[in-house]
């Protein structure tokens, strides 16, 4: 037989596991909509029973109920997988931002892009060829071109702004990697003291796991997990949190850009995936590809106009080659295109006739042909070039939001999975909490039952009355 | 499967944002009345859209261009119609003056008229339209024709004016003094126009009506002829003129159904897409008030 008061014991150690079983359902309710949280569990088994000799041996007693442990119930392997998808989701929503913002500056289809502009500009050198002998149709032309290069400068400033708000994007995250990566290495550092003294690391865990999506969400990555349940994050084949130790990022300039270094060595990060590589593809590769091709649209009208326009002859029958007027344009590229400042001040030096005869406007008409040539690689015409970049930057935009579309849809089927798994449901928890409450009812009971017992050994045994 | 709450959560806002998406996107169409509000909505249509835009305005130039052109080619038209009576009333009195029975007062009279004739060709010959003058090539500045006294001065060219009127399409606009009132031989010599009456005047003057019924109405033969060709060349002109703006018309109204049928909503499936989309997201809201509100503590006492 065990001792008196074991009894007592045995109905105190139920009442203590119902009581944590209500703590830790209480702990899951409240948290029910809590980004990140695993739904705990309390892991009860049978206290060790003691053992009583008999006479046919030893006799077990059960002692009771002790508390294994609380456990995050979660697969990692899912957790894992969610932080990828995420993370390769927030680089896509990324990218589709930025092309959707290059995508409105065309302004297209519409009667105020610049498509529209281009053909104004040729118009306006046919409505000069009725005129040669006038001014006014001259300063048409000077306007209708100003309109149009004006538009071209415009498109090109948007776009290298587009291009330094993604540059200044790499900064600004700096801080909040290294802030990340150190909050990572002292987690690790703290699950680990606590689960040495057989703490609740828990929720500590489940703050860790946050961390890692945020810091994934930003470098893409891979996590890997030591045996004793410490984490460390590998970006490229370095690590930027390895267990307790970080090694932190800083922003360095190279050819006038900003990317991330490491701290020690200034070796460049190799970043392959999370917001910060969409940064960097659509800062180095997209943005200067679109910008190309508008080059390549605007550097040979540039070419072929001021070619046709030097061997002209302007309003006073004078040839404009060898003088201030003989440009039609100046620049060379998107953002410089400009018309020469000398035929803006001055229109009649705008050079319309072939020969210097006043009512020749052969060179006009030359020029406006131009619209009709295939200049663009010698396939092209500038319009139908330009229609077809246009188009392109709309199929890419296509592409990336069905890109989005299908990384939101698998990372909603993924993120099911660990909420099936791992969140809390309130009616679950309502369950359990009634059942824990039944039982420390009955686990009471018996108290009070062993209590009456033991009152009628203590104070009514061997009592004269 | 095991369902928390946060699944349901979850589940109704994306099943939200999508249907709201969906209404939004149905709400712009109709509000714009474009299919196509960007080129991601359907890259193909907006290139095409691109192209077609373009095509509708340079037709429209091109039309402008011919209805510039009608003006200076029917000017021409003008002058040359009043050059060709003039000349045939020379003609007339050139016949009327190789009769021998007339005195010389009475030729005197005819010569008079004869000369006022050539001033009056020579006016025509400088003819302006809109501040230019029609017949001095693409001197349109110069005037053409100056006469001495006994000859005349060109001072234009002979270049052709040359102007757009349709894609590919071009068209000589002018006439120059030298093809019509230049380049004429009479009695084996170079002569011209107005020299040739001013010749014929002094003939009649001089009663030399052999030259006046001879070489000299051969002369005036010769010129009308040249006019005359002359002006079928602008009749043609202005024949082709014609021919090309209802050309244009048709292009135009071509380019434009392309556009339409490019980028433009089609208001009944939209009105359609707008009430489906609509219903679609009055449902999502119904079906998540009746999921995300009931739990077991509703139920229990």
């Amino acid at each position: 037989m065990s001792s008196s008061f074991g009894g007592l014991q045995i109905a105190y150690s139920a009442l203590k596991a119902q009581q944590q079983i209500m703590e830790t359902t209480s702990h899951n309710i409240s948290n029910v909509s809590t980004t990140g949280y695993t739904r705990q569990r309390v892991n009860l088994s049978a206290s060790p029973p003691t053992y009583v000799p008999s006479s046919t041996g030893s006799l077990e007693i059960g002692t009771g109920v002790k508390v294994d442990d609380i456990t995050r119930v979660m697969d990692q392997f899912v957790n894992s997988q969610l932080r990828d998808q995420t993370s390769k989701l927030t680089e896509k929503e990324n990218s589709q931002e930025v092309m959707s913002q290059v995508e409105t500056i065309f302004n297209e289809p519409s009667d105020s892009g610049l498509g529209t502009a281009m053909t104004d500009f040729w118009n306006s050198w046919e409505q000069l060829s009725l005129n040669p002998e006038s001014l006014s149709s001259r300063q048409g032309v000077i306007s209708q071109a100003q309109t149009m290069t004006q538009a071209f400068n415009s498109a090109g400033s948007q776009l290298k702004t587009i291009q330094s708000n993604l540059d200044a994007g790499i900064t600004q995250n700096v801080d909040q990697i290294n802030s990340l990566a150190n909050q990572l290495a002292d987690l690790n550092t703290k699950i680990s003291r606590l689960a040495l003294s057989k703490g609740n690391t828990n929720d500590l865990e489940d703050s860790r796991d946050q961390v890692i999506t945020k810091l994934q969400n930003l470098l893409g990555g891979r996590v890997l997990t030591d045996s004793d349940g410490e984490v460390s994050l590998y970006i490229g084949n370095r690590a930027l949190v390895q267990r307790e130790k970080v090694n932190e990022v800083e922003s360095v300039t190279t050819t006038g850009v900003h990317n991330l270094a490491w701290s020690d060595d200034g070796a460049e990060l190799q970043i392959s995936g999370g917001k910060i590589a969409s940064i960097m593809e659509m800062r180095d590769t997209y943005v200067p590809g679109v910008i190309q091709k508008l080059d390549d649209l605007v550097s040979p009208m540039i070419t072929q106009v001021n070619s046709l326009h030097s061997t002209g002859y302007d309003l006073n029958g004078n040839a404009v080659s060898g003088t201030s007027f003989e440009n039609f344009f100046t620049g060379t590229s998107l953002d410089t295109i400009a018309v020469n400042t000398a035929l803006v001040n001055d229109p009649s030096g705008i050079a319309a006739g072939a020969t210097s005869s006043s009512g020749d406007a052969d060179n006009a008409t030359s020029i406006t042909a131009l619209k009709d040539k295939q200049v663009i690689s010698s396939t092209y015409t500038f319009g139908d070039y330009y229609a077809s970049v246009v188009a392109r930057v709309g199929v890419d935009v296509q592409g990336i939001n069905d890109d989005v579309a299908n990384a939101t849809t698998l990372q909603s089927q993924i993120k099911k999975s660990r909420e099936s798994i791992s969140g809390v449901s309130i009616d679950e928890e309502t369950v359990n909490l009634t059942e824990a409450q039944k039982a420390y009812e009955a686990a009471a009971h018996a108290l009070s039952v062993m209590d009456a017992a033991l009152d009628v050994l203590i104070n009514k045994l061997g009592t004269s009355s | 499967m095991r369902v928390s709450n946060q699944m349901t959560v979850d589940a109704s806002l994306s099943d939200l944002y999508r249907t709201m998406d969906n209404l939004m996107k149905s709400q712009q169409e109709l509000s714009s009345q474009k299919r196509v509000n960007s080129p991601s909505d359907d890259p193909f249509s907006a290139y095409k859209a691109i192209g077609a835009r373009s095509q509708v305005s340079i037709i429209e130039q091109y039309s402008k261009n011919i209805d510039d052109i009608n003006g200076w080619v029917g000017a021409t038209d003008t002058a040359l119609t009043s050059v060709n009576e003039d000349l045939q009333e020379v003609r007339t009195l050139a016949v009327s003056a190789a009769n021998g029975t007339l005195d010389d007062s009475q030729r005197g009279t005819i010569a008079d008229q004869v000369d006022q004739l050539r001033d009056a060709i020579v006016q025509l010959g400088n003819t302006k339209y809109t501040d230019r003058y029609l017949f001095s090539g693409t001197n349109t500045k110069t005037k053409p024709f100056t006469w001495s006294g006994t000859d005349v001065t060109y001072s234009g060219n002979s270049a052709s004016m040359n102007r757009d009127i349709g894609p590919g399409a071009q068209v000589k606009t002018n006439m120059t003094g030298e093809e019509v009132f230049m380049g004429l031989t009479v009695n084996g010599s170079t002569s011209n126009v107005f020299k040739l009456l001013n010749d014929l005047s002094t003939a009649m003057r001089a009663n030399n009506t052999s030259s006046v019924g001879d070489s000299l109405l051969q002369g005036v033969d010769d010129a009308l002829n040249q006019v005359e060709e002359k002006l079928g060349q602008v009749g043609a002109t202005e024949n082709r003129l014609t021919k090309m703006s209802d050309a244009l018309s048709t292009l135009k109204e071509k380019q434009t159904t392309l556009l339409s049928n490019a980028e433009d909503v089609d208001i009944a499936e939209a009105t359609i897409n707008l009430q489906t989309n609509q219903n679609a997201y009055q449902a999502t809201l119904a079906a998540t008030a009746k999921v995300i509100l009931p739990s077991l503590i509703d139920y229990l006492k």
